[in-house]
């Protein structure tokens, strides 16, 4: 290959690397049966943007991923490596991190304590991974002892995406609705520090969304999700230029 | 006058820091495992009689006070795995009904193993007697009571509040489902929890084994006013705990100089008072977000 392409998803069938394979997973909550026949791939680089109404089963799918509502047929595996069936916690010692819908800080604890007990769970020294937090994030530093439930839900987000980062290495990122609640600028410096997370850390991410255009306007790859299952799957670009099918999935005019 | 009110007073600590030990395990059980542990009183009726064999058959109290509660440990960390973590994601009644099921089966081991008799652990000399505090003359063993349970929750609350481990346990009570998408596994931290909750509970046995008697009663005795306890603190909350154990502590030591019949009337008028001004209890739902 002459050179290194600019964007990771650019010559996906060549020498993409499947970094994420979910493959025909079924999902249910108690009886109700929530995702059907569902399959994902994600590229190793990649951002891939997973957008859908309302209940359609975007968390679910993140939530089967992780372990903690594991498919009932179907296989996930990450490198290759069947994940499916696994705890939730050893799931996330194999690279696969989460920034939960509505964030869940934990507000009764300070910022520092927050990333202390995120950081508990890597190996080694993690002194080092701290001092980049607080430097991609300034604003955490400023508040390091300030209890994180008092914080406004721009901070909480960029503590949750700081605490996901934490631990373990990271080699993918599931983001679910990080845009959700928060006033346009703030929006704006979440897509920022999404886009740097993945050109300068390479960080895998498979980015949930309501706000459907600024996932697209980020994302290489986009899959549209409706009633658990997936109805669209091209690049980004692709959908976003799609008037019709913005229209028709996603009631984007 | 003065005596009477100083020996009420200590009384009162040494009552309110004891069932301070008893009433944190149950309150932290409850914050992080959701489960009301009525087999609590049991651990600590254990601790009572692992503590008189301990004394008697190796003939140490101090020995006694190390292994007993340890041995209570063991029999917490059965209870936890063998039987509770089958049931989490069941309805809280058959929590219910499970730990109350193991609060009748250790007592009827008990009765089975020992007896239905009154036993007593043997205190060590340098711990029988009495000194002067003050105006007072007052058991030796008693201060010696205050001063260990008033130690231990005092590691516990530093630990609770500084440590690592103290972090991990406020962050699981809050969101257990997010702790363990982390990478911690929490089914461990469950066992950690319960087990150190009957360390403490197992203590309490063996420090009230030698002061008061130790019989297969004293299990279901010393829930009430521990639910009591855990209840005007605020289910769940640590700290809670210990400054309602310490209250019901005081109000029963005072209660019995005024009015000895009506002391467990003030404990429920008491209760009924804070649920009505604050349902959540004292510190309850402070944690939370
Ligand atoms: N714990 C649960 N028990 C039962 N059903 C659930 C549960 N959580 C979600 N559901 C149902 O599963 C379906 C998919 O929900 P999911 O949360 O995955 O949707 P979503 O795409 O993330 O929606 P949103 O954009 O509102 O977050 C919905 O019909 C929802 O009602
Ligand atoms: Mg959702």
């Amino acid at each position: 290959m002459a050179a290194v392409s600019e964007t990771p998803a650019a010559d996906r069938a060549s020498t993409a690397e499947e970094l994420l394979a979910v493959d025909s997973i079924h999902t249910y909550y108690g009886q109700s049966h929530i995702l059907f026949d569902l399959s994902l791939s994600i590229d190793r680089g990649e951002i891939v943007a997973l957008v859908g109404r309302n209940g359609a089963g975007k968390t679910t799918t993140l939530r089967s991923v992780l372990g903690l509502t594991p498919p009932a047929e179907g296989t996930i595996a990450k490198d290759g490596e069947p994940i499916d069936g696994l705890e939730p916690y050893e799931i996330r010692k194999r690279g696969i991190s989460w920034v939960p819908e509505e964030r869940r800080v934990f507000g009764g604890l300070t910022v520092e304590e927050n990333l202390r007990l995120a950081a508990s769970t890597g190996e080694g020294d993690q002194s080092d991974g701290f001092e980049d937090v607080y430097e991609r994030f300034p604003r955490l530093d400023e508040r390091r002892s300030q209890k994180a439930g008092t914080m406004s839900g721009g901070e909480q987000q960029m503590l949750a995406i700081a605490r996901a980062l934490l631990g373990p290495e990271t080699d993918v990122l599931l983001l679910d609705e990080p845009s959700e609640g928060l006033a346009p600028q703030i929006v704006d410096d979440v897509a920022d520090i999404v886009r740097e997370l993945n050109e300068e850390e390479g960080v895998t991410i498979l980015l949930v969304e309501q706000n459907a255009e600024m996932a697209l306007e980020l994302a290489d790859h986009a899959y549209v999700l409706e009633n658990g299952r997936i109805v669209h799957d091209s690049p980004a670009a692709e959908l976003l230029a799609d008037r019709e099918a913005m229209e028709g999935y996603l009631g984007v005019k | 006058m003065i005596e009477s009110v100083l020996r009420a007073t200590l009384l009162g600590l040494q009552l309110g820091m004891t069932l301070a030990l008893i009433a944190a395990g149950l309150t932290l059980i409850f914050g992080m495992l959701d489960v009301i542990n009525f087999a609590h009183g049991a651990l600590y009726m254990l601790g009572a009689y692992f503590g008189t064999v301990v004394a008697g058959q190796l003939g140490s109290f101090w020995l006694a006070l190390v292994l007993a509660p340890l041995m209570v440990g063991l029999v917490g960390a059965a209870i936890e795995i063998f039987s509770l973590r089958p049931l989490y994601d069941r309805n809280p009644l058959y929590h219910i009904l499970l730990t109350f099921g193991v609060a009748i089966m250790i007592q009827g081991a008990i009765i089975e193993i020992w007896g239905a008799q009154s036993m007593q652990i043997p205190v060590p000399d340098l711990l029988s007697g009495s000194v002067s505090v003050g105006p007072v003359n007052y058991p030796v063993y008693w201060l010696f009571v205050l001063a260990v349970s008033t130690l231990l929750i005092a590691v516990v609350w530093l630990a609770i509040e500084r440590s690592d481990l103290g972090i991990l346990m406020r962050a699981s009570a809050h969101d257990t489902e997010m702790v363990s998408a982390l990478g911690i596994d929490v089914s461990k931290v469950f066992t950690g929890v319960f087990v150190f909750g009957a360390v403490l509970a197992g203590v309490a046995g063996v420090l009230l084994g030698g002061s008061r008697s130790v019989h297969p009663g004293m299990g279901f005795g010393i829930i009430i006013e521990t639910f009591i306890v855990v209840v005007i603190g605020g289910l769940g909350s640590f700290r809670g705990a210990v400054y309602a154990a310490l209250l019901i502590g005081l109000v029963t030591a005072y209660g019995a100089l005024i009015a000895p019949t009506l002391t467990d009337l003030f404990l429920f008028a008491m209760m009924a008072i804070v649920l009505m001004a604050k349902p959540s209890g004292l510190f309850g739902a402070t944690e939370a977000a």
